[in-house]
């Protein structure tokens, strides 16, 4: 793999590459794996530097692979109104039930969100590999890659710990519920944060899934 | 109207950052990365701009398209996930909705009518800083763009502080790190793409779908309106800095009955307090803990009604809020201190 190419990741990790190498990247990304990890392993490697726990990084080489999959054209895409939903699909499994609840029972409006559970004060807290500047070197991304764990635990971002005990579980459709009436009076980026977490679609876990 | 209130916060928060100045108490270089914040909320919330961006968090990295237009004071803002069947978002002033193409199923909540809620947008001013370090970190190129690195650091763990890369022309924060009270990093957005200041025309903030065959399931909310009820339930542990804006009564969208909602806010975080009566069959009282992304909730049940607190602040921030509200007619315990 060119230098060039290394740079140019290390660039886009870091939020500093250029639009037009954005979309030459991103496009190369879309059809080459082994490039879309070297990607994750950046990510990866720029929380090893700050010293952070790291984590493996298959699975988040994935996630990263599948986020880049379809790169758009300069229109959206047109989505099928009548696709069926993938069986067993994230969010297939996560609208089935919200939309039967929301329908046949007249509740839950905006029933699309997930719930996941906070971590308890006795757990393992999951730490984010999430580079930041300064971009480092080819050199010592191998050198910090060679000594990551390779386990199953799957790559994750900070989850702040819960104060008490875990209780149960807010369903999924009540707490859409209760962030979308939320977001009306948070802060112009508190408020694009709801937003983006109503629209985007993260790994279904909850009282609602079936 | 959305426009107002969002003016009148910034421009509290000027004037609070021109106090501050004339009185000398604040350094130069925290008086500047208060401004610099006030700008972002404004380009934020009143500008009209269209762009994509990267979300990275706890699920799948998401590729979004935004398109934001304050037009005459009317909002209308399009949130469009680039993954194929993805949802889209469509608000306009107060109403939203959810389009959902893999059930051909649009959820839509109606907007509010204009009531004491509004009133509740945290303004930025000086006393922020009582509780959070804010300084300008340095300046970067950001996808062709100068930026100004902007750091928000909580003083302590009630909340969650921000890492903003804000961009010197728009003042749009072409990336975001949400982070703990230890820096470390919770969530990113980055922009891949951006243009601000364009005329959006109304045709961006349509859904390219054919929704001749969805389900529209629409729940009517009563206007929210201050009353008696609003006042009968007391805060009695709120974290340092946070204070109650609003109080007002609202329907929940599918709940069909009124719930009692507590704005609180520190400046910069909020959080809502829903207090409901409680469900008829089948329905069952909710009791535990909830999470989108970096909103988390707590609900547990107070004197039969149940009480939830919600917002883009810790799980403990909002536990410890829910558990220090009680009926308004209960004795005042003794003052505790707050756990972080």
């Amino acid at each position: 793999m060119s230098e060039p190419i290394n740079e140019q990741i290390s660039a886009l990790v870091d939020g500093e590459l250029p639009p037009e190498e954005t979309a030459f990247l991103m496009r190369r990304l879309s059809h080459e794996p082994d490039l879309a990890a070297r990607l994750a392993r950046y990510r990866l490697v720029g929380g090893v530097l700050r010293g952070e726990r790291a984590v493996a990084a298959e699975d988040f080489a994935a996630r990263v692979s599948a986020a880049i999959a379809l790169e758009p054209g300069p229109t959206l895409p047109v989505l099928e109104s009548r696709r069926e939903p993938k069986r067993g699909s994230p969010l297939g499994r996560l609208v089935r039930p919200l939309v039967g609840l929301s329908v046949a029972a007249s509740v839950g409006v905006l029933a699309v969100m997930v719930l996941g559970r906070t971590q308890g004060p006795g757990e393992v807290e999951r730490v984010a590999a999430v580079s930041s500047p300064p971009a480092v070197s080819a050199a010592a991304v191998s050198a910090a890659t060679a000594l990551l764990p390779r386990s199953a635990e799957p790559l994750s971002y900070v989850t702040p710990a819960a104060a008490a005990a875990r209780l149960g579980e807010i369903p999924g459709a009540t707490l859409a519920n209760y962030v979308a009436a939320h977001s009306g009076v948070s802060t112009p980026l508190g408020g694009r944060e709801v937003l983006i977490h109503l629209v985007a679609d993260p790994e279904p876990r909850g009282a609602d899934q079936p | 109207m959305i426009a107002a209130p969002f003016n009148a916060g910034v421009l509290r928060g000027c004037l609070a950052v021109w106090f501050v100045v004339g009185a000398g108490g604040v350094a130069r270089a925290d008086m500047e990365a208060r401004s610099w914040l006030a700008q972002m909320n404004g380009a934020l919330a009143q500008g009209s701009y269209q762009g994509e961006f990267l979300h990275i968090g706890h699920g799948p990295v998401e590729r979004l398209r935004i398109f934001h237009r304050v037009r005459e004071g009317h909002l209308a803002e399009r949130l469009v996930s680039l993954t194929p069947g993805g949802r889209q978002v469509v608000r306009r002033d107060g109403e939203l909705e959810c389009f959902l193409p893999d059930v051909r199923t649009v959820l839509v909540q109606d907007a509010p009518a204009p009531g004491s809620l509004l009133g509740a947008l945290p303004s930025f001013d000086s006393t922020v800083e009582d509780h959070y370090s804010v300084e300008v970190e340095g300046e970067a190129q950001v996808v062709g763009r100068r930026a100004r690195i902007v750091s928000v650091m909580p003083r302590d763990q009630f909340r969650f502080g921000y890492r903003l890369w804000i961009d010197e022309v728009s003042k749009m924060p072409l990336r975001t790190d949400l982070r703990d009270e230890q820096g470390r990093v919770l969530e990113q957005v980055i922009f891949t793409a951006l243009e601000t200041g364009a005329a959006l025309p109304d045709a961006v903030f349509k859904v390219d779908l054919d929704v001749s065959r969805y389900s529209w399931v629409r729940q009517r909310s009563q206007p929210k309106q201050a009353v008696a009820h609003a006042d009968a339930w007391d805060l009695r542990q709120l974290p340092p800095g946070f204070s109650v804006r609003s109080r007002a009564e609202q329907v929940l969208p599918g709940r069909g009955r009124p719930a009692t909602h507590v704005v609180v806010s520190d400046g910069l975080a909020s959080v809502s307090v829903f207090i409901e009566e409680p469900p008829g069959p089948p329905e069952q009282p909710v009791e535990g803990q909830g999470r989108l992304g970096s909103a988390f909730a707590y609900s547990r049940l107070v004197a039969g009604h149940t009480v939830t607190a919600v917002g883009e602040v810790p799980a403990a921030t909002v536990e410890y809020i829910a558990t220090g509200v009680v009926p308004g007619d209960l004795p005042v315990p003794p003052a505790g201190r707050p756990r972080p």
